[in-house]
């Protein structure tokens, strides 16, 4: 009984927290594309030419 | 690390900047707060509430401020929480199934522009006509024989993708490289060839001022289908004061009859891209944005000049890069921003998200020909023979031994909250400002983490929250 208690308080408080970091924090969620993991590839350097 | 004892004086505070640890916060006036998660490359929305609890910092700092011990609330805590929580990012890409090359084809210029990189006048202080074609070739064969062979040894050893493919690119430089346009085609040629032959994709940029573009130019190089890169600082009035001909006349009335031509056929090449730098005597980069924007064109680069440390442009620059972007999302919101290239790159770098760890391919993945078939392991080193770590076909490949380690680890980045954004910058940049190319100038530093915040902004205004 206990234990039932304890784990349903947590399970309050992960809720709970989880709302209020919904409050504080909105993720911005991103468009993948796809695209490989950058590389270490050319970059626009300073122009020469 | 950065310079000692530098730091901006001229901060305008346009934006202010919190932190704790690996979260950052930013918040422009009559605007909600929004902030980044600098490991797991996350950008999100922010309550008042939440950033009016988190340490003040500044553009100017990677030392990392963090909420003290006795803060202890529900918000504080949810800062500590968020800060530790650890997402799945993919790390930069290891595999080095790319390479990337550049060559100057000629060192001879037509054009006398002022803040030129290569020794001033295009010829990095030897002026060499033409490459030879016959010595390039057996360099590409062997550049492109040891990309092949390090993606064998990933297949075999790493247990990769059998189909994992390898990239090589090829940038043409100069001088002004259309000045021998044959060789282009060459070795392009010879290159996409072998590539084939090999499994390996090849692409090719060129870097030219546009001049002496013509339709017998372009049937040369438009069987590469290059992405063209027009070197041009924005209307006649300000490119002809910084780019004019060797006779100091005008540059620009036969750069742009030179992009006309290229536009007329514009569905045989790659991307077509300007490219303008900025230092003290020009720092209108909105004045050049609105120039560029109305040409047909597929994106558009602004660079700080790289030997400029004045705080004072540099300020000016940031100021007027922001305007830029101000207006160029208010024009056509996330498809005209990303029309400007800083803003595409890390736009593309927060929807597909790894950690950034080197800014270029410097001693990793980049090589540089000179037109003496010298190698260097950076375009912007030709000048300085004592860079040379090779010539023809013999390269000592111990000369890059000490740039084997991350940028980021190399330029003291680990504490800076944008590193995996800026990827510890370029070490051109770096020495020409500090004497040292793992020192970075305050200037640069304070300009990138204010761009990058620009960013930020503009990825949560494109994109949904949750």
């Amino acid at each position: 009984m206990k234990n039932t208690n304890t784990a349903k308080k947590q399970t309050s408080q992960s809720a709970s927290a989880n709302k209020n970091t919904a409050t504080h924090i909105k993720l911005v969620k991103p468009r993948p594309s796809g695209t490989e993991a950058g590389t270490q590839g050319p970059r626009d350097c300073f122009p020469l030419g | 690390m950065v310079q000692a004892g530098d730091k901006m004086t001229l901060d305008m505070k346009t934006t202010e900047i919190r932190r704790h640890k690996d979260f950052v916060a930013f918040k422009k006036a009559d605007s909600a707060p929004f902030s980044f998660h600098s490991k797991n490359i996350q950008v999100a929305e922010i309550s008042d509430e939440l950033w009016s609890l988190m340490p003040i910092s500044d553009f100017s700092s990677a030392v990392p401020s963090e909420l003290s011990m006795s803060q202890d609330s529900d918000i504080t805590a949810l800062i500590k929480a968020w800060e530790q929580s650890s997402v799945l990012v993919m790390p930069e890409n290891k595999d080095h199934n790319q390479f990337n090359l550049t060559l100057n084809v000629t060192q001879l210029c037509n054009l006398h522009c002022h803040y030129c990189a290569a020794g001033g006048d295009g010829t990095y202080g030897d002026p060499v006509g033409q490459i030879s074609v016959e010595k390039t070739l057996p360099q590409i064969k062997i550049f492109m024989d040891r990309l092949r062979s390090k993606i064998s040894d990933h297949i075999n050893t790493k247990k990769r993708d059998p189909e994992l493919r390898g990239q090589f690119n090829i940038t043409f430089l100069g001088g002004e490289p259309l000045m021998y346009p044959q060789a282009i085609q060459l070795i392009g040629k010879y290159a996409r060839d072998l590539g084939t032959q090999n499994n390996i994709r090849t692409e090719f940029q060129i870097i030219t001022n546009g001049t002496l573009i013509n339709d017998q130019v372009l049937d040369l190089l438009a069987p590469l289908k290059p992405t063209i890169t027009f070197s041009l600082d924005g209307p006649p009035e300000i490119n002809d004061s910084r780019r004019p001909q060797k006779n100091g006349k005008s540059s620009t009335v036969q750069a742009l009859q030179g992009l006309d031509t290229l536009l007329a056929r514009k569905n045989e090449f790659g991307m077509i891209l300007m490219h303008a730098v900025f230092n003290r005597d020009h720092l209108d980069v909105v004045q050049t944005w609105n120039f560029f924007q109305k040409l047909n064109i597929d994106q558009m680069e602004f660079t700080f000049d790289i030997t400029e440390k004045d705080e004072v442009a540099n300020q000016k620059f940031v100021e007027s890069m922001k305007k830029t972007a101000e207006l160029a999302f208010a024009k056509g919101r996330e498809t005209e921003l990303r029309r400007i290239r800083f803003f595409d790159i890390y736009f593309s770098q927060l929807d597909n998200p790894y950690q950034k760890e080197n800014y270029c391919g410097t001693g990793k993945s980049l090589l540089s020909i000179d037109s003496r078939n010298n190698v260097y392991q950076c375009p912007l080193e030709v000048s300085f023979k004592d860079r040379m770590i090779g010539q023809g076909a013999e390269v000592n490949w111990n000369r890059l031994k000490p740039l084997q380690q991350p940028l980021i680890e190399l330029n003291h980045c680990q504490t800076c909250w944008a590193r995996h954004m800026c990827g510890g910058g370029c070490l051109f940049n770096h020495e020409s400002l500090t004497g040292d190319k793992h020192t970075k100038h305050i200037t640069y530093c304070y300009r990138t983490r204010h761009l990058l915040s620009e960013v930020f902004m503009y990825y949560k205004n494109s994109r949904e929250s949750e």
